[in-house]
C-alpha cells in the first residue's frame, strides 16, 4: 500500500522533472516542512444552526418595550430570562451558555448580518457559507481557507464535516475534505466478522496499489485517495476507541458529532491534525408553535456544547479550541398569528473559547428603526469570519473573504 | 517569491496566493488543468506518447471502443447490451445511439411514469430510473449534460413538477439548437424562479439570470462587461411565475409576461443596439465566436477529455457553426472522431457518482433496482435535499447540484468520504443490500462458479479485459486459484474487487 510519504515522494519526482508545478503539488511538497513547524495547532469548530434561529428569543432584549410590543405572546417573560447585562438575557433553556459566560468562556456578537438580506433558506445559507452576499462564489469560505493551507492535500483530516454531505462552506477548489456521517459509514464496509473480511480488504487495497499505468492521469490520485481514506478512518476509529470522555455527552446527533471532533482533537502524539470541524443542528425554522420547539433546540445546543467544552478542558485542549455558531438568518421582529415567527434578517453569533473577551460584542440592533419589519445588521458577519481567520486560524482573511472586513474585537490581547 | 512559499507576514501554515481573486467564480478548469499539467501530457506524454499508449492499446479492439463509447455516451453497459452492440459493430452502435428518436423507449417511460412526482425526491427517482433503463442512453446523457450546464436546484425551486418539466424540456431538446435551448430555458418556470427572472421588473431589473447566462451558461467570463449584464437584465424583465401554496413548496404555474413590467426601452448589448428582448439577447450571445468555443469546449470536456486546446476544438466548432448551432452534429462529430478513440481519451475522465453507480447496477443486472438508490431520506441534520441516499453520500444528487455552477466533476468527485461511499455502494450491491438499512434486498445473479469463469465474464464487461497482470494475480489469489469452486461469499467478494477496482472509477 502506498503511504502518504510515497505519494509526496512521487509528487516530488514530478517536481524534479522541472515542469511548471501547479499549486497543489507545490503545497504537497511543502507539507513536511509545515508539519514540523506547525506547533500547537488550533482548531475551529463551526456549528451551523439551520433553519434560522429566532435571535430575539435566544438573546432576549427583555428590557425593551418594543420587544414586548412585537412579541405579545412569544416574548420571554422578564422573570424567566437569564440576565447577562445591558438589558439582555439568555433564553431560559440556555442555562449552559449562561454558565459558560459566567466562567469567562463565552462571547456573543450581536446583530450579525449583511446588506440586502435574502430570506430564502438556501440562498441565505449560500451567502453565509460562501461569505459572498451576491452568492456567486463557487467555493465556501472554509474551503478557500483549506485551499490556502500549505498542507491542503497533505492531511485528509485537516477538515472534518459531520454529516452526510459536505457543507457549502467546505467546498474548495483544490482541497478535498470529507463529510463523515458516522464512523460506520466512514470506513470500508464488508462481510463483518467473516474470515473473508481481511483477505477482501487486502485484495482491494492491492488492486489500487498495483494499478500504475503510465499515461492515465488518475491512477495515483485514486490510490492516494483510498489510502488517505483508509488511514483517516483508522485514525478516527483508533481515536474513538482510545478516548475516554470526561463527561457524559447528551444523546443527540449534535453531541455525537461534537464528541467525534473532541476525539480527533485529542488524538495522536502531537498536535491534532484537525483545523476546522463542522457540525449542524437543524430545525430552527419556527413558523408555528415556536416556544416548545425553540426551547428544545436551545437546550440541546447548550447541553451539547457545554459537554463538549468541559470535555475539551478536561483533556487539556482549552487553549486550542474555538467554537463559533451561525444561522442563515434571524426571525422577523413581530411574531406571526401561529405562535411562530417568519424569516428575518440578523441574529447573534455565539463563540466559545479561552481566548475570548467574554460577554456581548457589537451594537445591539434597533428594535424600532426597522427595515420592512426586520432588524438592520450592526456587524457584517464577515467581520466575525475575519476575526476568526486572522485571530484564531492565523490565515489571511482579506484573501479568503475577497475584501477587507475589520475583525470584530473578540479576542483577548 | 515562488508560489507556495509562505511570506514573512503570514504564518508558515499559510501561503499567499498569486491566483486570481478568490471570488472570481467557477474554478473547476483551473484545478483540472493543474492535474493534467502534473500527471497528464506535459509530464507523461500526450496523445501520441508511447508511454500513454500502453494501456490505451486496448482501443485497437472494437469491443473496447464500444465499451468506451457507452461509458461516455451512456451510463455503462450490461452484459446483454455488450453482446448486442458487439454483434452490431461500432458503426451501427453509433448510428443507434445518435438516432435515438427512432428507438422505442416506451418501456422505460412506463417505469418512470409509475413513480409519482412530489416536491422532494420523486422526480429525481424518475430520472434515475430512466438513466439506468433507457434504450436511448445518449439522450439521457445529454439531458444530464444540460442539467449540469443550465442548472436549477430542486431545494430552491421547491416544485417537483416544475423540475420535472424542465427535465423533460432538456430531454426533448437534447440535440436541439443551442440558441433554441437557451431561449426555452429562459422561459422555464423552474429556471425563472431559480435565477430570479421571476419578479424582475422595469426600473429594478434582477441581474442574476443575465449574469449566469453569460458567465456560466453560454459565453464564459472575460467576454462581456458589467454594462452588458445590466443591459441584458433589462431585457429579461416583465415575467411572473404564478404560484399556489402546497404541502412542501409552491406549485408553479405557467410563466406570464406582463408587458407593463417589461423594460422595452433601447438597450446596447455586446455592441448591438435596439429594443432588445430575451431572444435578441440569446441570439447576440450565441453569435459571439467565444460562445461557440464555450459550448463546444463544454461538450468536448464532457465526452472526450478535459481541457482541450483551442486547436483541438476548432474542427468541432466548425461543425457547430456549419450545422446551424445545433448540438447533435457536434456530438456526432465528437463520438465519431479519432480523438475520441485516441490514447489520451482512454480512462481519462473520472466517473460521476451517477455513472459509477448506474454502471455497477447495469453490470450486475440490477438496473431496474436503481430507485432503491434513493430510498434513504436525507441526513438527520435536515440539510438540503430530502432525497439522495447513497448518491448524496457519493456527492451527486440529480436536480440538486451544489450551486449554479453545477458539479465541478473530475478530481473533485473524489475525497475520502466519497471514496468510502462508492466502495460501500459496490459492497452493498454485490451482496444484494440495496437500501442503506438493508431493508430492500435484490440479489444479483452471479453466473459463475470459479475465478476463471468470473474473470472471463467480468473483465471484458467491466474493465475492457485490460488490467495489469498484478491485478489479475490479486484476483486469482483472493479466489484461491483459478479453478477452485467459490463459496457464495467468495463470489460476492470477487465481484466486489472487480467492480471496486480503480479502473472502474474511470470512464
Amino acid at each position: 500500500m502506498i503511504s502518504r510519504r510515497d505519494f509526496l515522494t512521487r509528487s516530488m519526482a514530478v517536481v524534479s522533472l522541472g515542469v511548471a508545478v501547479p499549486g497543489v503539488f507545490a503545497k504537497a511538497a511543502l507539507a513536511a516542512r509545515a508539519e514540523a513547524s506547525a506547533g500547537a495547532a488550533r482548531t475551529l469548530v463551526v456549528v451551523q444552526l439551520a433553519g434560522g434561529v429566532d435571535g430575539l428569543n435566544a438573546l432576549v432584549p427583555y428590557a425593551s418595550p418594543a420587544y414586548r410590543d412585537n412579541r405579545p405572546r412569544l416574548g420571554i417573560p422578564e422573570d424567566e430570562v437569564l440576565p447577562i447585562g445591558d438589558g439582555f438575557g439568555f433564553h431560559p433553556a440556555l442555562a449552559d451558555f449562561k454558565a459558560l459566560l459566567d466562567a469567562g468562556h463565552l462571547a456573543v456578537v450581536q446583530g450579525a448580518g449583511y446588506p440586502n438580506p435574502n430570506f430564502s433558506h438556501f440562498k441565505a445559507m449560500d451567502i453565509w457559507q460562501s461569505a459572498d452576499p451576491e452568492g456567486k462564489a463557487a467555493s465556501g469560505w472554509l474551503g478557500r481557507y483549506f485551499d490556502g493551507l500549505v498542507d491542503a492535500s497533505g492531511h485528509p483530516l485537516a477538515g472534518l464535516s459531520i454529516g452526510r454531505s459536505l457543507p457549502r462552506a467546505f467546498q474548495a477548489e483544490e482541497a478535498t475534505l470529507p463529510a463523515v456521517g458516522s464512523l460506520e459509514s466512514f470506513a470500508l464496509q464488508g462481510p463483518g466478522n467473516s474470515a473473508d473480511a481481511g483477505p477482501r480488504r487486502a485484495g482491494l487495497l492491492r488492486m489500487y496499489d498495483v494499478y500504475r499505468p503510465a499515461g492515465t492521469p488518475f491512477a495515483a490520485l485514486l490510490d492516494a485517495t483510498l489510502d488517505g481514506a483508509v488511514q483517516s478512518s483508522a485514525e478516527l476509529i483508533a481515536a474513538h476507541a482510545a478516548y475516554e470522555p470526561a463527561v457524559a455527552y447528551p444523546d443527540s446527533s449534535l453531541a455525537t458529532g461534537l464528541r467525534l471532533l473532541a476525539e480527533l482533537i485529542d488524538s495522536g502524539e502531537g498536535a491534532s491534525p484537525l483545523r476546522v470541524g463542522h457540525v449542524t443542528l437543524g430545525g430552527f425554522d419556527t413558523h408555528a408553535q415556536q416556544p416548545a420547539v425553540l426551547e428544545g433546540l436551545l437546550a440541546q445546543l447548550g447541553a451539547a456544547l457545554s459537554a463538549f467544552w468541559q470535555d475539551v478542558v478536561a483533556h487539556g485542549h482549552e487553549d486550542e479550541v474555538l467554537v463559533m455558531t451561525w444561522s442563515e438568518f434571524g426571525r422577523r421582529v413581530r411574531e406571526n398569528a401561529n405562535l411562530g415567527t417568519d424569516h428575518g434578517s440578523v441574529g447573534p453569533m455565539f463563540l466559545i473559547g479561552n481566548a475570548l473577551k467574554p460577554g456581548l460584542h457589537g451594537d445591539p440592533p434597533s428594535l424600532t428603526d426597522l427595515d420592512d419589519g426586520n432588524l438592520r445588521y450592526t456587524v457584517d458577519f464577515r467581520s466575525v469570519y475575519a476575526a476568526v481567520l486572522e485571530g484564531w486560524l492565523e490565515a489571511p482573511a482579506d484573501e479568503i473573504l475577497g475584501a477587507h472586513f475589520e475583525p470584530v474585537d473578540v479576542f483577548k490581547t | 517569491m515562488t508560489e507556495g512559499q509562505p511570506g514573512a507576514e503570514t504564518p508558515l501554515l499559510y501561503r499567499r496566493s498569486t491566483r486570481r481573486a478568490v471570488l472570481a467564480g467557477a474554478g473547476a478548469a483551473a484545478s483540472l488543468a493543474a492535474l493534467y499539467a502534473a500527471f497528464g501530457d506535459r509530464v507523461l506524454g500526450g496523445a501520441d506518447a508511447p508511454a500513454a499508449a500502453d494501456e490505451a492499446r486496448a482501443l485497437e479492439r472494437e469491443e473496447v471502443r464500444i465499451s468506451h463509447l457507452l461509458r461516455r455516451a451512456g451510463f455503462g453497459i450490461s452484459q446483454p447490451e455488450l453482446t448486442r452492440y458487439v454483434n452490431m459493430g461500432l458503426d451501427a452502435t453509433l448510428d443507434e445511439l445518435l438516432r435515438f428518436e427512432t428507438i422505442d423507449d416506451s418501456e422505460t417511460e412506463r417505469l418512470a411514469d409509475a413513480l409519482p412526482i412530489d416536491n422532494r425526491g420523486a422526480p429525481v427517482a424518475r430520472w434515475v430510473v430512466r438513466m439506468a433503463n433507457t434504450k436511448r442512453p445518449l439522450q439521457e446523457k445529454m439531458t444530464l449534460f444540460w442539467h449540469g450546464l443550465l442548472t436549477s436546484q430542486l431545494s430552491v425551486v421547491r416544485d417537483g413538477n416544475a423540475m420535472h418539466a424542465q427535465n423533460e424540456f432538456f430531454r426533448a431538446n437534447a440535440f436541439g439548437s443551442f440558441p433554441d435551448i437557451l431561449k426555452g430555458i429562459s422561459r422555464d418556470a423552474a429556471m425563472m424562479v431559480y435565477l430570479d427572472i421571476d419578479g424582475s421588473q422595469r426600473g429594478a431589473p434582477n441581474e442574476n439570470y443575465a449574469r449566469e447566462l453569460m458567465e456560466l451558461f453560454a459565453l464564459g467570463v472575460g467576454n462581456y462587461t458589467e454594462q452588458d449584464v445590466r443591459e441584458a437584465a433589462r431585457a429579461f424583465t416583465g415575467w411572473r411565475v404564478p404560484r399556489q401554496r402546497r404541502d412542501f413548496g409552491p406549485a408553479l404555474g405557467e410563466p406570464v409576461f406582463v408587458p407593463r413590467l417589461h423594460d422595452d426601452g433601447t438597450k446596447t448589448f455586446l455592441g448591438r443596439t435596439g429594443e432588445l428582448g430575451p431572444d435578441d439577447i440569446v441570439d447576440t450571445i450565441t453569435q459571439q465566436p467565444a460562445s461557440a468555443r464555450y459550448i463546444v469546449r463544454r461538450l468536448f470536456s464532457y465526452f472526450v477529455y478535459p481541457d482541450p486546446s483551442d486547436e483541438e476544438l476548432e474542427p468541432f466548432t466548425e461543425v457547430y457553426l456549419a450545422g446551424g448551432r445545433r448540438i447533435g452534429p457536434v456530438v456526432e462529430a465528437l463520438l465519431r472522431s479519432d480523438v475520441f478513440y485516441s490514447p489520451r481519451a482512454y480512462r481519462a475522465l473520472i466517473k460521476s457518482p451517477l455513472e459509477y453507480a448506474i454502471g455497477a447496477l447495469k453490470a450486475l443486472g440490477l438496473e431496474s433496482e436503481a430507485p432503491a438508490l434513493l430510498t434513504a431520506p436525507g441526513g438527520p441534520e435536515g440539510g438540503r435535499g430530502g432525497a439522495g441516499g447513497r448518491l448524496a453520500e457519493m456527492g451527486q444528487v440529480p436536480m440538486e447540484p451544489p450551486n449554479v455552477a453545477g458539479w465541478r466533476g473530475g478530481p473533485a468527485w473524489l475525497n475520502s468520504a466519497t471514496m468510502f461511499a462508492r466502495l460501500n455502494f459496490i459492497d452493498a450491491a454485490s451482496r444484494g443490500l440495496l437500501s442503506p438499512r438493508g431493508l430492500r434486498r435484490a440479489q444479483p445473479e452471479l453466473p459463475f462458479r470459479t475465478a476463471a469463469e468470473a474473470l472471463a465474464l467480468y473483465l471484458p464487461l467491466l474493465l475492457d479485459d485490460n488490467v495489469p497482470d498484478e491485478q489479475r494475480q490479486t484476483l486469482i489469489e483472493y479466489a484461491g486459484g483459478l479453478d477452485a469452486v467459490l463459496s457464495p461469499e467468495k463470489k460476492q467478494g470477487l465481484v466486489y474487487l472487480l467492480l471496486g477496482s480503480p479502473q472502474f472509477h474511470l470512464a
